[in-house]
């Protein structure tokens, strides 16, 4: 592999393992094994697909749509440890614990809305091509999949400050 | 969009009810500026909640992991192209074709010659059984005889059997004429 086109790939990777990483983790339950596996197969083969000269933001959605699928496909039981994957101080975790029970209690779909829009703050352009559906349908399921989980967790969520 | 923006449009970002253009620039502006990155961070709200799910700790192999695997993931797909390219299609189902066409061909030829020489086989048995079997054959035993026989052999093959019979008649006279030379 050429140089340059490795410098270009290593900088990809560095911007977005974080957010796609995060992604998958949360959305197969916190199985940190697995979302390594998916994440690594993900990136090669979204790199793999497309050229090295396209928008990076082209190339995101597609890393994002596989990491995706392959999520999907994975059989996994949610972890109870998944908060300690989080790069955050211990007094932050106390109420991600029930966004995260409510997030589990979503289906795939409505999760993986809840998610690109709230953790990643994807567009909803870009949400509709990663989940192949319009944009308005983009807007409208991840609105209901919004108010679904924000009834699930009810009222526990109050403001830090 | 400016940090004076990001107050005004706080509450509507957490709602998500900003227009997208908006929705960009806040999260451009952000992103940039530490200070209203953790300002947005520390309003509690269900938005922010999930925006924190993010700060996932990576392994610190992945990326190298990535590059190996990309590497790996390169020469399988270079294999896999080699194998699927268009000219190698065409050969492999020129290739095909003419292994199923031998072989439905070999079967054909298996098929046609099938009854002519059972035909034949079952002729040279009955005169064996006929010889060998009937030791003093009177007219009516030997006719009984090959009537079974045909019967048997009519219901085995499905086919018509009046070639054996004639063969098999024309061979009972034999026998007969020359048990009556030796006789005489």
């Amino acid at each position: 592999m050429p140089k340059r086109n490795e410098r270009r790939l290593k900088l990809l990777i560095s911007r977005y393992q974080q957010r796609v990483f995060a992604l998958v983790l949360h959305l197969i339950g916190g199985d940190r094994d697995k979302t390594y596996d998916i994440c690594a197969s993900s990136f090669a083969e979204a790199m793999q697909a497309g050229s090295l000269l396209e928008q990076e933001e082209v190339f995101l959605t597609r890393v994002i749509r596989i990491a995706i699928k392959k999520s999907r496909a994975t059989k996994t039981m949610p972890t109870s440890n998944e908060l300690d994957f989080l790069d955050l101080p211990s007094s932050e975790k106390g109420p991600l614990h029930i966004v995260l029970k409510g997030l589990q209690a979503l289906d795939f779909d409505a999760k993986a809305l809840v998610l690109l829009r709230g953790q990643l703050n994807l567009l909803y352009r870009q949400i509709a091509t990663i989940m192949r559906v319009s944009e308005s349908d983009a807007r409208i399921k991840t609105a209901q999949a919004h108010a679904r989980l924000r009834k699930m967790i009810g009222d526990d969520l109050t403001p830090e400050n | 969009m400016n940090c004076a923006d990001i107050k005004k449009k706080l509450q509507p970002f957490l709602d998500d009810l900003l227009a997208e253009d908006e929705f960009k620039a806040f999260r451009d502006h952000i992103n940039v500026c530490g200070k209203c990155g953790k300002y947005v961070r520390s309003i509690g709200s269900l938005s922010n909640q999930l925006w924190k799910l993010g700060k996932a700790r990576v392994p610190e192999d992945l990326s190298s992991t990535i590059m190996y695997k990309l590497d790996h993931h390169g020469q399988k797909a270079h294999l896999f192209k080699y194998i699927l390219s268009k000219k190698r299609i065409i050969a492999g189902f020129i290739l095909a074709s003419l292994i199923i066409a031998l072989f439905v061909g070999i079967n054909y030829l298996r098929a046609r010659q099938w009854p002519r020489r059972d035909d034949t086989s079952i002729v040279s048995i009955v005169r064996t059984e006929v010889i060998h079997k009937i030791e003093s054959p009177t007219e009516s035993e030997t006719r009984s005889f090959i009537k079974q026989l045909e019967t048997i052999v009519a219901n085995k093959l499905g086919i018509a059997v009046n070639g054996i019979t004639t063969n098999v008649e024309s061979e009972k006279e034999n026998i007969v004429d020359e048990e009556e030379r030796d006789r005489d």
